[in-house]
């Protein structure tokens, strides 16, 4: 649940914050869960739920988190990879909160888009659409600051 | 394109970016996080965060309730109490001790601040009327002392706080950060943190590079952190904003130690984006000890290619060429300190060779040098910056500097004409300083 909800929200404190929101959640509803097959859809759409909630936090506070745990930064390679990195988190992040989940649920827990559908309560083509378009804007994110960089990358 | 799975390139980018760029397990010290609430982001969640930082977790992560005969809401409540406590100390430890100034701000007479010996003073433009406005001795003192563009406030460091208190010393509040830089309309205050190695701080990562960008009223208007291992800034670090006040600089410098010869090199220079736009390297990083890289008017910077050469460039890197062609001054081990003048055609700059430190102004466009104030080499012992251009008087050409003491044991501020002339010594023993700018209006 944490690691999926850092990876809708991108900052650890909100993916923690709404990780024990969840467990709080499941801790106080699961006796009214009828269904018990259901359990994993109905924990996912409350980490969903939670992280929407946090992310309205985030705004207020304006905080951005980029993680670059692993870069060794000392070459111009290096520097290349933290870009590019930094281009994708960026990218993400201009997402909505709507798009992102599809895309985290989809790409990084793995659910297929009907699984996603059903987390979600909305219709399947709804889950196409939203992963269509939010891949397509994140491309078109990282492209466009291609763009700017090699046009000169900052301000003169 | 699309491969056999029907997932595109940029699908798999993705699916490894998510994989990779994250937490990869549930660190068994959140579980001790969550009981403690806030304590790993004390500075950004409130009561709420606290309180529910000691519900949920230990029941669900741990099969054994940890504190018997204590239930959640007394283990709540003591830990508030802490948290208050925690708060109240920090206050009293943090802010600085503080001797009230009799200096009186009245928006019309120019001030200098400098440091002695970690303590911070206030006087009058010549030296004069010096008060003490922060106590640092003895916790290693407080630094990096510098006016924000209207003159109203004044900013320095210490103890891992970015200070900042009006023009008579009153503090007006206090953020974290290791360094600090005004913004050019004066609007924010980008604060940076650093942190080499191990950290006494639990909720930041070796290695970790926070900038936050604060508003006057103290408020952080946004924040960036990179938690890498990586070291990419280097040993000591700066902030710049570049003049459109759109994107802030930061560089670090690698010092070496004694079996290096003690000397230093530059590190990379890194340009954000206030907006939050993507980090960028630049191709040149600021000269060492500097207290400016792009000019002022943005056109320009100065600064050290990765070879060592030392040029003045465009302001996106390009068009580059040296500072000073070699023949002008000759023998020159290194150029640090450089300082753009207001009009954005001199630079103050320092250069080493075997036998003396010597204060150049150089005209960028011809790389000219006028030789303002040389020290020489073996009297300025084992001094970081025995010579150092500091802040650059438009409107009178002079320049604030300091210069390594008669004894060679610390440095002294001086101020001097940028032709030479009228040198004079302001305070013996200061590290640095600033002038209050003269042009802020009335409050």
């Amino acid at each position: 649940m944490y690691l999926t909800a850092y990876r809708i929200v991108r900052d650890d404190d909100l993916a923690e914050d709404a990780t024990q929101r969840t467990l709080i959640a499941i801790w106080q509803d699961l006796p009214s869960l009828r269904d018990p097959d259901r359990f994993e859809a109905w924990t996912y759409r409350m980490v969903v739920r939670f992280c929407r909630e946090e992310s309205r936090r985030l705004r207020r506070i304006g905080v951005r988190v980029v993680d670059i745990s692993d870069a060794k930064l000392a070459s111009p390679d290096d520097a290349t990879e933290l870009s590019r990195r930094d281009l994708l988190d960026r990218a993400f992040r201009s997402l909505s909160h709507d798009h992102r989940v599809v895309v985290v649920l989809h790409h990084y827990v793995g659910l297929s888009l009907a699984e996603i559908a059903d987390v979600l309560d909305v219709p399947y083509g709804t889950v196409g659409s939203r992963l269509h378009h939010a891949l397509r804007a994140m491309r078109a994110n990282i492209e466009a600051a291609d763009r700017l960089t090699v046009a000169g990358g900052h301000p003169a | 394109m699309t491969g056999e799975s029907g997932m595109t390139d940029f699908d798999r980018l993705v699916s490894s970016w998510l994989a990779n760029d994250g937490p990869q397990d549930v660190r068994p010290e959140l579980v001790e996080a969550a009981i403690v609430g806030a304590a790993s982001a004390r500075q950004r969640r409130g009561l709420q965060g606290a309180l529910l930082g000691s519900g949920a977790w230990p029941r669900r992560r741990s099969a054994r309730w940890p504190f018997p005969g204590m239930t959640s809401r007394r283990l709540a409540i003591l830990v508030v109490i802490l948290l208050l406590a925690a708060a109240a100390g920090a206050m009293i430890v943090g802010a600085p001790n503080r001797i009230p100034a009799v200096i009186e701000p009245d928006g019309s007479v120019d001030h200098l601040v400098y440091s002695v010996d970690g303590d911070i003073f206030l006087a009058d433009a010549d030296g004069r009327n010096a008060v003490r406005i922060a106590d640092g001795a003895p916790n290693g003192g407080f630094w990096s002392v510098s006016w924000s563009p209207d003159g109203r406030n004044l900013t320095f460091t210490g103890e891992d706080n970015v200070h900042v208190v009006d023009a008579a010393g009153k503090v007006v509040f206090s953020t974290p950060g290791c360094c600090a830089a005004w913004s050019p309309d004066g609007s924010l205050i980008a604060t940076l943190f650093a942190f080499q190695g191990s950290s006494d701080r639990p909720d930041v990562n070796p290695g970790e590079v926070q900038v936050a960008f604060v508003g006057r009223d103290g408020v952080v208007r946004s924040e960036r952190s990179w938690a890498g291992r990586g070291n990419f800034l280097g040993s000591g670090v700066s902030i710049y904003w570049t003049p459109d006040g759109r994107s802030i600089t930061i560089t670090g410098v690698q010092f070496g130690g004694a079996e290096a010869g003690g000397g230093a090199a530059a590190g990379p220079g890194w340009l954000i984006p206030v907006d939050g736009g993507s980090l960028t390297r630049l191709p040149i990083t600021s000269l060492i000890g500097s207290a400016s890289f792009f000019s002022p008017d943005g056109t320009k910077l100065v600064g050290q290619e990765e070879t060592g050469r030392v040029v003045v460039a465009a302001a996106d890197g390009s068009g580059a060429r040296p500072l000073v062609p070699a023949d002008r001054v000759p023998g020159v081990a290194g150029w640090y300190s450089a300082l753009w003048s207001p009009d954005s055609t001199r630079i103050a700059a320092t250069a080493t060779t075997e036998q003396a430190e010597t204060l150049y102004v150089i005209d960028v466009a011809t790389g000219d040098v006028d030789a303002v104030w040389t020290y020489p080499q073996p009297a300025a012992g084992g001094i970081a910056f025995p010579l150092r251009a500091i802040s650059w008087d438009g409107e009178r050409d002079r320049l604030l500097f300091t210069a390594a003491n008669r004894s060679a044991s610390t440095n002294a501020l001086w101020t001097i004409g940028v032709d030479g002339s009228e040198p004079q010594l302001l305070v013996d023993g200061a590290h640095e300083g600033e002038f209050q700018p003269l042009h802020h209006e009335q409050p």
